[in-house]
Order: C-alpha cells, then sequence, then structure tokens
C-alpha cells in the first residue's frame, strides 16, 4: 500500500499524471485498501467468563466437576461498583492487600482497562492442570 | 432486564457396592425471583433516603449507586452454576 502511493507521488513529481489524476488515483488506492482491510470487527464479542474444574477420580477427594458461566457484563457492574467505594475504604482496602502480598491499587481499576481486558480475552484460555486437577477459564 | 427466574435442578443416583447406578433420582424447582423483586420493591423505596444520606455521608452518588445495582442484578440473568460429583448433580440457571 505503502509504495503503491509512493509510486503516485513520484509519478506526479515526474509530471508523468497531473494533480487530478494523482488524487483519483490516491482516492481509488485508498478505497481498496478499505475493501481489502481484513473484517476486523467481525470479532466475536465475549459474553461469557467460563470457568471450569474438573478433578478425577484418583484425587483423594471425591472426583467433581465444576462448571461456571458468568456473563461479562456482571464483571463490568463489579468494576463499577469498586469505583463508587469512598476514596477512605479505598485506601484501607489497598493497605489490608498489600499486607497481604497483593499490591493492589483499587484507583486503578477502570471500566475503560477492563473494556480492553475483555477484548483481549476473547482469545486468552488459561488451563492449568496438576495430577489431579485441571482447571480452565476462558471467555466465549 | 433483571433476571425473571432461576431453575435449580438436582440430580442423584444411587450407586450399588460395585459403583454401578440403581437408582436414578431428580427434582426441578423454578425460583420465581419476579416476586422476590416485588417484595423488595417497598423495602427499597422506603430505605431509599436512608441510602441517599448514607451517601451523601460517604461523598458517593446514591443514585449511580443504585444505577449500579440495578446493573449488576441486571447482569446476573443467563449465570449458570454446575456442580456435578459421582452421586450427585446440581445445576442453577438464572433467566
Amino acid at each position: 500500500m505503502g509504495d503503491d502511493r509512493r509510486q503516485v507521488l513520484e509519478m506526479l513529481a515526474a509530471g508523468k499524471i497531473n494533480a487530478d489524476e494523482a488524487e483519483r488515483l490516491l482516492a481509488a488506492l485508498e478505497g481498496g485498501s478499505a475493501t481489502s482491510a481484513p473484517a476486523s470487527g467481525g470479532a466475536r464479542k465475549v459474553k461469557y467468563l467460563r470457568v471450569t474444574v474438573d478433578t478425577d477420580q484418583n484425587s483423594s477427594k471425591t472426583p467433581t466437576k465444576v462448571n461456571i458461566r458468568v456473563p461479562m457484563q456482571l464483571l463490568r457492574s463489579g468494576v463499577k461498583l469498586a469505583g463508587l467505594i469512598p476514596v477512605q475504604a479505598r485506601e484501607h482496602v489497598d493497605e489490608a492487600m498489600r499486607q497481604h502480598g497483593m499490591a493492589f491499587d483499587l484507583t486503578q481499576i477502570k471500566p475503560e482497562n477492563l473494556e480492553e481486558l475483555v477484548e483481549q480475552l476473547q482469545d486468552v484460555t488459561i488451563d492449568v492442570d496438576d495430577d489431579h486437577t485441571k482447571v480452565r477459564v476462558f471467555a466465549e | 432486564m433483571i433476571p425473571w427466574g432461576a431453575s435449580i435442578r438436582v440430580q442423584w443416583w444411587d450407586r450399588g457396592k460395585i459403583g454401578g447406578v440403581q437408582g436414578n433420582h431428580r427434582f426441578w424447582i423454578w425460583v420465581p425471583l419476579f416476586l422476590v423483586w416485588l417484595m423488595l420493591a417497598p423495602v427499597v423505596v422506603v430505605l431509599f433516603p436512608l441510602v441517599a444520606l448514607v451517601s451523601v455521608f460517604l461523598g458517593i452518588s446514591g443514585v449511580e449507586l443504585y444505577a449500579t445495582a440495578w446493573q449488576m442484578l441486571s447482569s446476573l440473568r443467563r449465570t449458570l452454576v454446575e456442580v456435578e460429583s459421582p452421586e450427585v448433580l446440581v445445576r442453577v440457571k438464572v433467566w
């Protein structure tokens, strides 16, 4: 694409085409790139967060399957709710989490950050496997 | 839209000594959540002034608090929790 534009500009500079013709060629190139661009807007929208846990019969505990599906909207609302926590309470929460070894800052959790995370989640699958348990977290 | 109901399904199996399934039982409960909201609505209305007062004291918007709570409630729709063990299966669906 960049090469085509450069070629058009070089032809204009060399006098092989006039300004009107260059403009039409550039417009045609831009129109062609818009139609040939990958349809990234058609990426599926993430609606649910799914957590599955599967323990097998070799586990000392009773083999169990857990399947949880949570709408993403609930997470968004949770983040909004976190934003409503009063500043004094937030500081207390942050301090308590720091004492437990989690350097967490509630003020940094914003709805737009979550939207970015949700967008990326559609391609993320977290698999945790050990001898007796499989945990899978993914978005669908 | 807030969830109208939830269904709870419980299924359990009677297993013999060698592990085979000898009996299969199930029951299903439909929980009309809309009745729960109807019953809670007057409570919410009565508590609104108190919540507004507390919100002002804490420096947060009472209206935004109610709006966020409503949004959280609405987003509960299509939540599914399912736990299955060899003897019992419990499935809760909110819709």
